[in-house]
């Protein structure tokens, strides 16, 4: 190409790119979470993906070419990145302030994160995918470059992918229907997790005709390390009021959907109340099973009193 | 997220009580005759304000935003 330096190999950069822009177009999802939106928020993810790879790709046979300065880019990648989070960050905490049921900080800062992590994948995938390439083609010819850039690549975005997806609810914590009842007159219960204080009689009638309870006992020690942390109880009302709707409007406090600790022993079980639109039971306990687990949450080896008995009756059920 | 931190302060009182019994420090007291009003004007205050109505089972309910 130039007389400057060796040349430029474009075919390692072209598996490396597409390798990269697969791994980020693949991981792109708008489901249940309603994010990202259609289309504003495809086309800004897909350019910036597009972009991580076409840095990653470059990175390599830059190097190779002795083309030092080019590799710096790497650096400016991770910091804009980095920006692209904040940027997340406080437009879903702009939203937030005004929606019935809120993700919350710890949802937010974990959809912001995943955001940016999967760019940071797409660019690990274009760099093995080029690296692979340009080996191959200074070892073996172009025709090798392309299998060997194409196995890296497919290898990388299986990684990717793998790697892409963290764990639920439903992983750590098991979901039942429960009894939604009142004690006392007017303390809103499910089973034995005391949900809130309902006021106005109508109001318990109607949460006695379309309330629906479920209880949440943690199975693993993450689990009952979760269900301690507010954060991921309000991802979790935030996940089923998205899922099923709430019967809920400005006027009607008594109806926000909550998630609370069985208080005041506090043994680790939870209960959900909610008055949800769709009266899907089934629908309700998967909403909460697939809610993601937060990993802003920290949570420490936890071994309460709820996860014991769930492990010891489900040792029992395993032995008889 | 509001509902997570103290509130703060008592939007309104709905009391069956006396005024003898009963008295508003920084926030208004209804004085109501019956059960019947107490709920009337209790849900209206609610749907209005978007407070969340408590009873605390003496005849004295508490009118407080989440």
């Amino acid at each position: 190409m130039s007389s400057s330096g060796p040349p430029i190999h474009w075919i390692p950069i072209g598996i490396g790119i597409l390798a990269g822009f697969l791994a980020r177009v693949l991981a792109l999802r708008s489901d249940y979470r309603h994010y990202p939106g259609y289309p504003a928020g495809y086309v800004s993810h897909v350019t910036l993906g597009f972009l991580s790879a076409v840095i990653g790709a470059v990175f390599f046979p830059a190097l190779a070419a002795k083309e030092y300065t080019a590799a710096t880019f790497l650096v400016l990648a991770a910091t804009n990145f980095t920006s692209v989070r904040k940027i997340e960050v406080s437009k879903l905490e702009a939203v937030d302030k005004f929606t019935l049921v809120q993700r919350g900080p710890g949802y937010i800062q974990g959809i912001a994160q995943t955001f940016e992590e999967r760019n940071y994948l797409a660019m690990g995938a274009a760099v093995a995918a080029s690296v692979a390439a340009q080996l191959a083609d200074m070892w073996f010819g172009h025709i090798w470059a392309f299998v060997a850039g194409g196995a890296a690549g497919l290898l990388a975005i299986s990684v990717a992918l793998v790697l892409k997806s963290g764990k639920n609810i439903g992983d750590n914590v098991e979901v039942q229907i429960g009894n939604l009842h009142f004690e006392q007159g007017s303390l809103l219960y499910v089973d034995n997790v005391m949900m809130m204080e309902v006021g106005l009689p109508k109001a318990r009638e109607r949460w006695l005709e379309e309330g629906v309870g479920i209880v949440l006992t943690p199975t693993t020690r993450r689990g009952a390390g979760a269900l301690w942390s507010l954060s991921q109880r309000q991802a979790i009302a935030q996940s089923v009021a998205a899922l099923v709707g709430t019967r809920s409007d400005f006027g009607y406090p008594e109806r926000t959907p909550l998630c609370r600790m069985q208080m005041p022993q506090g043994h680790g079980q939870a209960g959900l109340v909610l008055i949800p639109v769709a009266h899907d039971q089934k629908r309700i306990v998967l909403a909460v099973q697939n809610t993601p687990m937060l990993e802003s949450e920290k949570f420490a080896a936890l071994h309460d009193p709820a996860l014991e008995q769930w492990e010891q009756e489900n040792h029992m059920e395993k032995g008889s | 997220m509001s509902g997570m931190q103290p509130s703060g302060h008592i939007y309104a009182i709905v009391t069956l009580k006396s005024p003898s019994e009963v008295q508003g420090g920084v926030s208004p007291v209804f004085y109501v005759k019956s059960q019947e009003e107490q709920e009337r004007l209790a849900m209206w205050i609610s749907r209005i304000a978007s407070v969340a109505v408590h009873d605390m089972q003496d005849g004295t309910w508490l009118l407080i935003p989440i």
